[in-house]
């Protein structure tokens, strides 16, 4: 075995000698976690105070029920706690993995070029190459020099005026929408009512809850009550309600703006879920000369307890009143005094149990289009075709054409489709192949031995010509026969006979 | 089958130390003698120099008369090697390249078939603009240079070693040609492309070329020892952080993998194959050793990822029609893609 050039705890050396950088690393990534953590939390208070300012103001506008402070306050806690919770987890996470990257860390702070994390890595897998001991080497003298140094951190920038801003502006919402923003009349602040005031209303209620109110039950009756608002309408009633709100007055007047909003609110609603059960006034401290206050805000209670209570249950759809008209509910007289709310959700629950049930509706002639939304498109019996033919006996092609159902099925046909450009042509009949020119395709030449047979019939003899000299054969060839032969030789006899004659005769002249 | 074993395990740190020095001087005698005749270039005689130290192959992209011709010739005057040029055309067939069967007279008067070798059996071959040759072609010149042997009938003739091609491509003419597909780039190690020389380059090519000395280009090492050399940079050993990182940044240019960025999943249609992790390994191999080092680390990976992966990272249809260039998206990938290991 090679002797190395490094010690046997090589490895435990390089690690000591990176404790410093290691410290420096796990301070800096928990750091970074921390500040990472600071900077939602300046977000989340910004976020969770502007819900809170916005919820009270739309709560103020619409009358609804909004937002207590508690909640806020609850929600920020809520938040601060679990960042702070999360950074604190994530920070040990991430203190766990810089622990081993602090070779790495400080490999890139000073350039060296990954030496210090292979000569370590090498030598905790026991590398036995020649060049990786050689970088073994390499990265031990590069760590003695750089030990030292700082390694590589990540930096946060929190932001601190942005963080700040953030969660100062947050908090100045939620005071804004706590101390500015003027409460609802249903805005139930339980918490703001003192004790004492809370106990008097109870009592208070108590006697109303035992005489009964007739009033609360039957909210058709509201309308009746509205319009007794007029001068000199029934004290019975309007009394008791009065004397609340002069109680209400008083107590305004007494302990200042700030508490007042909040104890007249307290109040109301105190008053508007006792009236439903039947809530009577204190008879005691009502004075006869605020009649016209009292029925002044008399008119605004009404008002508020028409928008506080409890929504009546829609009617059922089978209800002959009802229907499946909205109109026809509407003339029965009870939708005026239901809640926006309730009206609303009984017509949609209306509507919803007619999709459902689907009767004849009276009103709506659709031709049966509401009967197919509601059960779904049923195909139209009478227009729906035969049945195609499975029959897969041969056919013609004139019969394939004369059935009309047939799909294609019954086997092959006789006549063809033409096809091309000239078919489309109507009346021009375009042969399949054009007569006396070759079909496409390779020409096949065959050879046939036959010899040449003799034909009986009236021919003219031929005539067997022997063999011999040429001018002897001509001439014997020649030479007339038979009848022939006398007839040439009296013709050739007078020929010379006369030209004998003609010659004696010249010679004579001479 | 006997395995050998690695002569490396008698090797001391000392030898390797001795070895890689041995390197960095070889490599730097290369680079300056072919800097006598190719002037200015540095990063790309380099590159050239570490792809045939990796037993690879280069594809050059520049417009006519940069020098790609010369610096082929001069490599292979360096080395004392077999060099020959095949220009491309449309009509070159694969036989042009890799050889044919003649037929010749015999001295017995007989004929008998024998094999003419092709441009392609040489150390040193530069394929310029292999991309106008016709798929065929191209096809019978990457065949020889993956399997490292040519076959023309029945005999199967092997290329000799080192083996380089050196292949060249004009960005500006691309009517008449035929773009090498992916899966023939990917047999490349690395696309340079050559830019115009600056300033004083081009005084010192004017003082080189147009006047009365010539460059005198001597033969520095040879054959064997680039073989050796070769050997070298095999044994340097990588560490698993890394390698991670490497891999890391091959699978950043995958769309869809858990690396790659928002661009690359818009722009990029194709991203490297392993072949490209194991090209940037080996170049930043060589990369480690010409730095005097040991290992390979991170940066040197991030020096050689711009050759080794723009040619790999295949831009789809929305990276073409913003003309995103692969360089930009290499160079964002490197920024973006952690060093440190998790």
């Amino acid at each position: 075995m090679m002797t190395r050039e490094y010690p046997d705890d090589a490895l435990l050396q390089m690690e000591s000698m990176l404790d410093h950088g290691r410290k420096r690393v796990v301070w800096a990534s928990v750091v970074a976690s921390i500040r990472r953590g600071l900077g939602l939390m300046g977000a989340g208070v910004l976020v969770i105070g502007a819900l809170f300012f916005f919820l009270r103001l739309f709560s103020s506008w619409f009358g609804t029920a909004g937002v207590c402070v508690s909640t806020g306050l609850l929600l920020i806690g809520v938040w601060v706690v679990g960042v702070l919770g999360w950074s604190f987890l994530r920070g040990r996470r991430e203190a766990k993995a810089a622990d081993g990257q602090v070779a790495e860390r400080l490999d890139l702070s000073q350039e060296t070029h990954n030496r210090i994390a292979t000569a370590i890595e090498f030598l905790k897998s026991e590398d036995d190459s020649a060049f990786g001991r050689a970088a073994i080497v390499d990265g031990w003298e590069t760590l003695e020099k750089v030990k030292e140094e700082e390694p590589e951190v990540e930096r946060i920038d929190v932001g601190w005026v942005g963080v700040l801003s953030k969660g100062l502006g947050g908090v100045l919402l939620l005071l804004l929408g706590l101390f500015f923003v003027p409460k609802s009349e249903g805005d139930l602040l339980i918490g703001d009512v003192e004790v004492g005031e809370l106990k008097e209303m109870i009592s208070d209620d108590s006697k109303g809850l035992n005489k009964g109110d007739p009033d609360q039950e039957k909210p058709e009756d509201d309308d009746g009550d509205l319009e007794e608002e007029e001068p000199g309408g029934k004290p019975s009633k309007s009394g008791k309600e009065g004397v609340l709100s002069e109680e209400r007055e008083s107590d305004q007047e007494s302990k200042g703006k700030m508490s007042k909003s909040t104890e007249t609110d307290a109040k109301q609603s105190q008053s508007a879920s006792k009236s439903n059960s039947g809530a009577s006034g204190g008879g005691a401290k009502s004075k006869p000369g605020d009649e016209e206050p009292k029925k002044s805000k008399l008119k605004k209670k009404k008002d508020w307890r028409k928008y506080t209570k409890k929504p009546k249950k829609p009617k059922k759809p089978e209800d002959p009143k009802e229907g499946g008209s909205i109109s026809a509910r509407g003339a029965s007289g009870s939708s005026s005094s239901q809640t926006p709310q309730n009206e609303w959700t009984s017509k949609v629950k209306a509507k919803a149990d007619d999709e459902k049930e689907s009767p004849q509706d009276e009103e709506l002639d659709d031709g049966g289009e509401q009967e197919k939304m509601r059960v779904g498109a049923q195909p139209a019996l009478k227009n729906r075709s035969s049945k195609i033919s499975r029959d897969l006996s041969l056919m013609t092609g004139t019969d394939k054409l004369m059935n009309k159902q047939n799909r294609g099925r019954g086997g092959p046909g006789g006549g063809k489709k033409t096809r091309g450009t000239a078919t489309m042509i109507m009346g021009v009949p375009v042969p399949g192949f054009v007569k006396g020119k070759l079909l496409p395709g390779p020409t096949k030449t065959t050879q046939e031995e036959s010899k040449p047979k003799v034909k009986k019939g009236d021919f003219v003899e031929s005539l067997e010509l022997p063999t011999g000299r040429p001018e002897e054969d001509a001439q014997k060839r020649y030479l007339p026969t038979g009848s022939l032969a006398a007839q040439a030789k009296r013709y050739l006899i007078e020929y010379h006979s006369q030209n004998e004659n003609q010659r004696t005769e010249d010679r004579g002249e001479e | 089958m006997k395995t050998k074993e690695p002569k490396t395990v008698e090797k001391s740190s000392a030898e390797a130390s001795e070895q890689a020095k041995h390197f960095c001087e070889v490599f730097q005698k290369l680079k300056t003698e072919i800097q006598k005749a190719f002037v200015g270039q540095d990063e790309i005689v380099e590159n050239v120099l570490s792809v045939l130290l990796s037993d690879g192959h280069v594809l050059l992209e520049g417009v006519p008369g940069l020098g790609k011709t010369l610096l082929a010739a001069t490599l292979s005057k360096t080395l004392n090697l077999d060099f020959s040029r095949i220009q491309f055309t449309p009509d070159l067939m694969p036989a042009d390249i890799v050889g044919t069967m003649v037929l010749q007279e015999t001295k017995g008067g007989g004929h008998e078939l024998k094999f003419q070798e092709g441009p392609v059996i040489a150390n040193f071959v530069l394929a310029d603009e292999i991309n106008r040759a016709t798929p065929k072609t191209q096809s019978a010149m990457l065949e020889a240079m993956q399997e490292r042997q040519v076959s023309v009938g029945k005999q199967t003739i092997k290329l000799p070693e080192p083996f380089i091609v050196i292949a060249t491509q004009n960005p500006v003419e691309q009517d008449g040609t035929y773009p090498l597909p992916e899966a023939q780039l990917d047999r490349f190690m690395v696309k340079l492309t050559v830019g115009y020389p600056g300033e004083d380059d081009y005084l010192g090519i004017l003082n080189r070329t147009t006047g009365v000395s010539v460059s005198d280009v001597k033969s520095v090492s040879t054959g064997e020892e680039i073989m050796k050399m070769r050997q070298i940079v095999r044994e340097v050993p990588v560490s698993e952080q890394v390698q991670r990182y490497a891999v890391r940044l091959i699978m950043a240019t995958q769309p869809g993998s858990k690396y790659a960025s928002e661009a690359i999943n818009k722009s990029v249609a194709l991203g490297s194959s392993p072949r490209g992790l194991q090209s940037l390994i080996l170049m930043g191999k060589v990369r480690a050793l010409i730095g005097g080092r040991y290992a390979v680390s991170c940066q040197d990976l991030a020096d050689v990822a711009v050759p080794v992966l723009r040619h790999r990272v295949m831009l789809g249809f929305e990276g073409l029609s913003s003309r995103v260039s692969p360089d930009e998206l290499i160079k964002e990938i490197l920024e973006s893609v952690e060093k440190l290991s998790d």
